[in-house]
């Protein structure tokens, strides 16, 4: 069972705390969990499993210190009970080769940060419109 | 043995078995002590038959003066040498005679011969003639002084009717380099003799028995006989001095018209250098002690010879070394084979003498220096070179008559008969290579070197010596002045100088190859910290500013408003910056594909961007040129070319009289002698002059247009695209106001 939550992924405050504030300003916005690292995110997955209370949504910094955001990425897709859960990378390199290499290990979407705090805001607004208000409407099977 | 055609180099000269009247020679067996052999003419010398003295002991036949010394000589290290000639009172007829007795030791047997002793020579006299001779010629200083000179002193000391110095050639050719004669004797010097005159086997025995007296050709000479107690295998004569003489050469000189003739063999580092030739018409006999003086004056001869040389090599080894030194210095300064070569005062033209030019071909250059046939035929005289499998054919190659043994240089023989070539490389293609032109040369030889068959009554061929000695001038064509060995030593020290700096170089390039390498490395690591870690802090103060101005905007007054604005822009401004030089060092790596891309749809997406962008330029007039050409091109490559010019045309682009902001993108068809130009035009103020160049650098703008956003990274990014496709872009006031037009050529290689 999905619970409308975000679990993001990130090491540098700056940017969850401008995720988090951008988030915030949509209306009746999901609740963030925010991991500070790899191990971090996937403990917290851990618990949800047992749970049975998995976020609607991953999204996973790619440069991490320890475990970065690809090897993190592959650990959760080759894992039951999270490989259907969306996962969205972030990182702020807009390299083709970055971006292809995200998909091929299973992203289902790529989100190059913005240096701009309004287009954040219009971006997590849009995320936040299609993964959780959309997928909302469809069940998701595990 | 009848010396004919097929053998008449090997007719066995020391195997005649005679001896000269002059003397008579009589052969004691070493482990009896008995006379085994005796010449037939004993009882003229000695005074005792050769019949009564053959198988008898040695004492019978020679007073106790002549066998005391017999154990002296056996015992000694030098033999005989020493103590000939031994001088004895023999019973001739009624008479007592003084001989010279001559003691040679020739494997098992003592040859002994007895000739007459000039009892008039004096020893004081001996002594001054010697000493005068052995003065003066080491006295002499110049080479050339040192043969006439001594010329001069020999004929003066012996009274021969000509002396003579003759100088052997590589080939054994012999030439006349001084002579002093009598009166009326037509003059010898300056005349070639074929190696033929003295064939090997004579040369051999000059190397055994240096002296060689033939007493008068006209004497018949004395059969040496031997004792039934020995086999019928003839005797080896070479040791001793009254050895008969071949039949060819009592001919040879007959035709010369010589009666006696002396030569004397110089010897110089173990090779038989040349003769004092001497030469009489009339008979005489030259004492033992006299011929010993000659073999003395032979030996300081050759050693005034030797030292010579060795100095002459030495100072000429000291300035060869000198010139490669510099050479070595100059390649290992300009890092270059090509300018270390050829710009010091010592040059591959000037390093040997007489070339007519000289060749370098190192990696994809082929220089020629002066003169040096077509590189082609160079190469396939050095294909047939390696061919040719000679061991040393892999480091140097030296020829003087180069167009005669290999065909590519057939037609070479006037400016490059003579070719020496140092290999850089195993596989021979790289080089350097000199070329000597084809002298003719001028020979005069004492008559016409040929051979001469003599037809006998009984119809067998033998060969003859030449019966005429009149002049023959014979001119050789093709062949250069030869390398000298010393020559080819310094091309091998060359060789290695040359193979050394190369070396040196190599290892350079490829430190700074390996050190390229790393800063393009550091310059990849460098970009991903561009894009990832300066770019973090910037999100963080852009961030928090629009944080403030939205959250907190209400609070704060006018002043900290136009702050947070000014805030804002620097770091806009900051983030331009940081992608163009990413922009900016994607151009320069990854490799380019290459393909054929239409402008035209290139250019109308572009601009559609751009008015979004810059939605205020509506009244823009805009012109894309329908049938723009399509340019190889990669394609990521060209858009973003495209991109900076179009940007940089809506930015900078101001209204012209008429007050209308125009911009054009199009191409000018290609001419004889340039490509297709294409072009982005735009109107606004011509960019001065000055500045047409240094627009392309990093970070450069119109210092009068401050105010206009922008890096300044653009157009260095175009520039460099440009670059990599070979291509040249430049700046024109034509058209609307400024144009940036550019080629590209991407298929040539760099």
């Amino acid at each position: 069972m999905y619970i409308n939550q975000i679990l993001l992924a990130e090491d540098d405050t700056t940017d969850a705390e401008f995720f988090q504030r951008a988030l915030s300003r949509l209306d009746s916005p999901p609740e963030l969990v925010w991991c500070k690292n790899g191990a971090e995110a996937l403990k917290g997955l851990e618990d949800c499993s047992k749970a049975s209370c998995m976020p609607r949504l991953a999204i996973l910094d790619i440069k991490m210190p320890g475990m970065n955001g690809l090897e993190l990425l592959e650990k959760l897709k080759s894992d039951p009970r999270t490989k259907d859960m969306p996962i969205i990378m972030m990182s702020s390199s807009d390299e083709p080769q970055d971006i292809a290499r995200a998909y091929d290990c299973g992203a289902n979407g790529y989100l190059v940060k913005p240096s701009r705090f309004q287009d954040l805001r219009e971006l997590v607004g849009s995320i936040n419109y299609f993964w959780i208000k959309t997928n909302r409407l469809r069940p998701i099977s595990s | 043995m009848t010396v004919d055609l097929e053998n008449c180099d090997k007719e066995p000269l020391r195997f005649i078995q005679m001896v000269q009247a002059y003397a008579c020679l009589v052969v004691v067996e070493l482990e009896t002590m008995k006379v085994r052999y005796a010449s037939e003419n004993t009882v003229e010398v000695i005074g005792k038959r050769w019949k009564d003295i053959l198988d008898r002991p040695v004492q019978e036949v020679f007073s106790f003066e002549v066998t005391a010394q017999i154990p002296v000589g056996l015992n000694r290290e030098d033999g005989f040498e020493t103590l000939n000639p031994i001088q004895a009172f023999f019973s001739v007829g009624s008479d007592r005679v003084l001989k010279n007795v001559i003691i040679n030791r020739s494997e098992n047997n003592l040859l002994i011969e007895v000739e007459g002793a000039s009892q008039f020579l004096h020893a004081s006299r001996y002594q001054q003639m010697l000493s005068r001779a052995i003065n003066k010629i080491q006295r002499l200083r110049e080479y050339d002084n040192l043969f006439a000179e001594t010329a001069a002193v020999l004929r003066q000391v012996t009274g021969y009717d000509r002396v003579m110095i003759y100088r052997f050639d590589k080939q054994f050719n012999g030439e006349v380099i001084a002579e002093a004669h009598g009166e009326g004797l037509e003059p010898y010097e300056g005349l070639r003799y074929p190696h033929t005159d003295i064939p090997p086997q004579a040369r051999e025995l000059y190397l055994k028995n240096r002296i060689r007296l033939i007493s008068n050709v006209s004497a018949p000479p004395a059969r040496l006989r031997a004792s039934g107690e020995v086999g019928e295998d003839p005797l080896d004569l070479s040791p001793a001095g009254c050895r008969g003489v071949s039949p060819v050469h009592l001919e040879y000189l007959g035709y010369m018209g010589v009666n006696n003739s002396l030569s004397v063999a110089i010897v110089m580092e173990g090779k038989l250098w040349g003769l004092f030739a001497m030469h009489h018409y009339s008979p005489r006999f030259v004492d033992a002690s006299i011929r010993n003086m000659l073999l003395f004056v032979g030996q300081i001869f050759s050693g005034h010879l030797s030292l010579q040389s060795a100095n002459r090599y030495r100072q000429e080894n000291l300035t060869r070394n000198l010139a490669r030194l510099a050479v070595g210095e100059m390649i290992t300064k300009t890092r270059d084979i090509f300018e270390g070569l050829t710009h010091g005062s010592h040059n591959i033209l000037n390093l040997f003498e007489g070339v007519s030019g000289a060749a370098i071909k190192f990696e994809d250059r082929f220089e020629e220096y002066r003169y040096a046939p077509p590189q082609k035929d160079i190469k396939e005289l050095i294909g047939q070179i390696a061919d040719r499998k000679d061991p040393e054919s892999g480091l140097v190659f030296h020829h003087d008559n180069v167009g005669n043994d290999f065909d590519p240089f057939m037609d070479h023989c006037d400016d490059a008969a003579g070719v020496l070539i140092i290999f850089l490389n195993p596989e021979l293609t790289d080089y350097v290579a000199w070329f000597r032109p084809g002298l003719s040369q001028t020979i005069t030889w004492g008559g016409k070197p040929e051979k001469q068959v003599v037809v006998a009554e009984d119809g067998t061929r033998r060969l003859g010596p030449r019966t005429s000695f009149a002049r023959y001038v014979e001119t050789v064509e093709g062949c250069s002045a030869p390398w000298t060995k010393e020559e080819i030593d310094l091309a091998m020290s060359l060789r290695t100088t040359i193979i050394n700096s190369m070396m040196q170089r190599y290892s350079e390039v490829k430190q700074a190859n390996e050190q390229l390498k790393k800063a393009l490395e550091d310059l990849e690591t460098f970009s991903y910290t561009v894009s990832h870690d300066l770019r973090a802090p910037l999100r963080a103060i852009n961030g928090y500013t629009e944080i403030l101005a939205e959250d907190y905007g209400s609070k704060l007054d006018e002043d900290a408003q136009v702050i947070i604005q000014r805030i804002h822009r620097g770091v806009e401004q900051m983030n331009s910056f940081i992608t163009d030089i990413l922009e900016l060092s994607r151009v320069g790596s990854g490799g380019l594909k290459i393909e054929e891309v239409e402008v035209s749809p290139l250019a109308g997406e572009i601009i559609s961007e751009m008015r979004a962008v810059y939605p205020d330029t509506e009244g823009l007039d805009l012109k894309i040129q329908p049938d723009i050409p399509t340019i190889r091109a990669d394609r990521r490559l060209l858009r973003q070319l495209y991109l900076n010019l179009i940007s940089n045309a809506f930015k900078y682009a101001e209204p012209n009289a008429e007050g209308i902001i125009k911009l054009e993108v199009g191409a000018r068809p290609a001419t004889d002698t340039k490509p297709v130009v294409y072009y982005v035009s735009n109107t606004g103020p011509a960019i001065p002059e000055e500045y047409t160049q240094t627009i392309f650098e990093m970070f450069s703008r119109l210092s009068t247009r401050t105010d206009t956003e922008g890096t300044g990274v653009g157009l260095a990014i175009v520039d460099r695209i440009v670059q990599r496709h070979n291509g040249s872009v430049y700046v024109t006031d034509d058209r609307l106001g400024i144009t940036f037009n550019f080629y590209l050529s991407p298929d040539t290689p760099q």
